[in-house]
């Protein structure tokens, strides 16, 4: 993992103090409240439809044990004892009093962790697979990249204050499980006929009101050109960029506007005036986090090797099929840990939960726990040998819920229960669709599944890129529910198909489950929902579905 | 108030103002010493000043829109006749100004004064990163807390990539 340097830790506390003294000059009234508003946002801080909202970054999704019990501790101290896993491998603390967030500020800092743009119209956290440096099918750990792309955007002088806010996601393998298509800025990171690290750069993509697929500017970009084309992106952004309108200001719409050729002339026009020395030192950097990234390996092991696990029982043998995944190194396994039990928020943990998994990641792995963008935790590095032992523990805690990658694992925003831009609930229509699918007498037909839902256009719940997309309408004050069928959110990331008219809210759980009985009808087999939708488009569901029973549709 | 890129005040400089609906324009012969201009005014008699500024008899600070970024290419050779640029940050969000300041220094090699205009205090270590050697401040603020905003500001994480 990367090691802080004690300049970078100091920063860290300075940047909490200095947010102290503009928390104290707001509530003297000695700075502009909407001046304000935007400096508590690039600390990470919400105001929310209940209380402050504190959203804190997990760069590229990995924590040390050690940081996360100082989540659970901030979750414990200035919170209701829970935090919230979002899309974008960020934690969010719901309940935290303006007046202590620069003290949990500081109290972060300790453990290296900030909430630096967060929020706000800057660069957002840095995002990649969560499987990074552990996956079979990686060319390269992103995470090295990542920890240099963090750090360039970090407080960069020039873009913090962009027309909107700006994401930028990497894969370093041969399956997308970050997301990269529907990101301002999407990297794969693979290497050329060398061997050279190389990135396909793609810009443009995005989920929201104006869901748009990213466009590839380069297929192979040479990794040491990488931070200087990407200011040269953001450049251009930040001064054609629309700031006239809110819906209109993301990247994707000004590469639309201009026409994505028009755009990367633009880029590479920049690029080729740009003074490449002092990104120099970069590539001396990237080395030492590469070393850095690479040591963190767990003991080694008493017992070899890829010896079947014995079975012991039904519950065990179905947590290992779908919680753990193969490992880059014989020997080990990827453990999943499904933050989507029956009856509790999607992508929360309480802080005794954050304390166990950090332990137990100490125990079984290598002390190191990653953060889906499904919403759920991951192991990297898990001994075979020992993975019995580990769902026992995780059994007993209730944190073996063996359903990741079903119907029952929904990626799922906060809604109407928290978010005060929410147009419709999304938590309680989970739980509905978790109960329905359990109850399900065919449930273990349904093979792998992505749910994802918002409560509202911002598609935090990536609805756009589920097999089934639930996205939450508001009807004349009654919460309805559109659907889309069809996406996907890695290799051939494609946008769901608008199914037909947005269902109520008591319809809602019925529907889906109606969607997933019509897909085994429909289905070949080995299909996805996506599959079926790519094969023979949504109508064969439509004419059913809307034909089938009565539902109760929106007044026109 | 208007100050350095180090907090400190700076006296009134007696620059002259040429108002956007002046009649005479300061390429006559009695116009002298330092004038503050709109854009349009330079572009209407940019031969005739550049002429008396290159005699030594005239110093023309230009006033930019911080909205528009077109400019500094039409600017460009122009550039090292101006005793200083102006630029006026049509609000707190608007970035456009940073891109412009570091394009200004890091393309054109510009090395006349960079003032920024209608600018926030915390802003202000961002600014100076990408150019600016001075501020004109909407708010009146105490020169302690001014600068303790220039020394409190986080940098780029110690990695000095630069902006160029
Ligand atoms: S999708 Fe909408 S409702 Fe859900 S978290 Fe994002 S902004 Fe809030």
């Amino acid at each position: 993992m990367y090691q802080y340097r004690p300049g970078q830790r100091s920063q860290l506390a300075l940047r909490a103090r200095q947010f102290g003294t503009q928390v104290d000059r707001f509530l003297a009234g000695e700075l502009d409240p909407a001046f304000f508003q935007q400096l508590r946002l690039r600390n990470g801080l919400y105001i929310e439809r209940h209380a402050p909202m504190l959203r804190v970054a997990i760069p590229y999704g990995t924590l040390s044990s050690g940081q996360l019990r100082k989540l659970a501790h901030i979750a414990r101290t200035y919170d209701r004892g829970y935090g919230h896993f979002t899309t974008r491998q960020n934690i969010q603390f719901n309940w935290p009093a303006l007046e202590s967030v620069p003290t949990i500020l500081a109290d972060l800092a300790e453990a290296d962790i900030h909430a630096i743009q967060t929020s706000g119209s800057c660069i957002r956290n840095i995002t990649t697979d969560h499987l990074a440096g552990v996956a079979e099918d990686e060319h390269e750990d992103p995470r090295p990249w990542c920890e240099l792309l963090r750090q360039w955007s970090t407080l960069h002088p020039e873009f913090n204050w962009l027309p909107r806010k700006f994401k930028i996601a990497v894969s370093g393998a041969r399956d997308d499980r970050a997301v990269i298509r529907l990101h301002d800025i999407g990297l794969r990171l693979h290497h050329d006929a060398n061997g050279e690290s190389v990135f396909e750069v793609i810009v443009g993509g995005g989920m929201g009101r104006t869901p748009v697929i990213g466009k590839t500017l380069r297929e192979s970009l040479p990794g040491d050109q990488l931070l200087p084309y990407l200011q040269s992106i953001l450049r251009i952004y930040n001064l054609n960029g629309r700031r006239d309108h809110k819906y209109r200001s993301r990247i994707k719409i000004l590469v639309n506007d201009l026409g994505p050729e028009r755009f990367q002339e633009l880029v590479e026009e920049d690029f080729a005036a740009t003074d490449l020395a002092p990104f120099s030192n970069a590539l001396a950097e990237l080395e030492s986090f590469r070393e850095m990234f690479a040591a963190v390996r767990p003991r080694p092991l008493a017992t070899s090797i890829d010896e079947p696990i014995a079975v012991q029982s039904p519950a065990w043998a179905q947590w290992l099929e779908n919680n753990t995944l193969p490992h880059r190194e014989s020997g080990f396994r990827i453990v999943m840990l499904s933050l989507k039990s029956p009856g509790e928020e999607p992508g929360n943990l309480d802080d005794s939960g954050m304390d166990l998994v950090a332990d137990l990641a100490e125990e079984f792995g290598n002390g190191e726990i990653r953060v889906s963008h499904e919403q759920n935790l991951v192991l990297p590095w898990v001994p075979r040998e020992r993975l019995y032992a580990l769902w026992q523990r995780l059994d007993e805690a209730g944190l073996a819920t063996a359903n990741i990658g079903t119907a029952e694992d929904m990626i799922c925003c906060p809604g109407l229960d928290y978010c005060s831009l929410a147009n419709a609930s999304t938590i309680p229509i989970a739980a509905e669709i978790q109960q329905a699918v359990a109850d399900f007498p065919g449930r273990a037909d349904i093979g792998p599944l992505r749910i994802k839902m918002s409560g509202c256009m911002n598609a935090c719940g990536h609805h756009h890129v589920g097999d089934i997309g639930i996205l939450g309408v508001d009807k004349k004050g009654k919460e309805f529910y559109q659907v889309t069928l069809g996406g996907r959110a890695g290799n051939g990331a494609k946008l769901g198909e608008r199914l037909g008219p947005a269902i109520a809210r008591e319809d809602i759980a019925a529907f889906v489950m109606r969607i997933i009985e019509r897909q085994l009808e429909l289905r070949q087999p080995g299909e996805t929902l996506a599959d079926t939708v790519e094969r023979i488009g949504v109508e064969p569901f439509k004419e059913k579905l809307y034909a089938d029973r009565p539902v109760r549709r929106q007044a026109a | 108030m208007l100050i350095d890129q180090y907090g400190a005040r700076l006296p009134d400089p007696g620059e002259q103002r040429l108002a956007e609906d002046a009649e005479s324009r300061p390429d006559g012969d009695a116009f002298e010493g330092d004038w503050i201009l709109p854009v349009a005014a330079w572009r209407a008699n940019a031969d005739t000043m550049r002429a008396r500024i290159d005699a030594g008899q005239l110093r023309i600070i230009l006033e930019l829109d911080g909205a528009d970024t077109a400019v500094v290419s039409e600017f460009a050779t122009d550039l090292p006749r101006f005793k200083r640029l102006d630029i006026r940050f049509p609000g707190f969000a608007d970035g456009r100004g940073y891109s412009l300041g570091v394009l200004l220094r890091t393309r054109h090699h510009y090395r006349g004064g960079l003032r920024g205009i209608g600018v926030e205090a915390d802003n202000l270590p961002a600014l100076r990163q990408c150019g600016y050697d001075s501020f004109e401040l909407d708010a009146e603020l105490e020169p302690a807390l001014i600068r303790e905003i220039l020394n409190n500001a986080g940098t780029p994480h110690a990695l000095s990539l630069g902006t160029g």
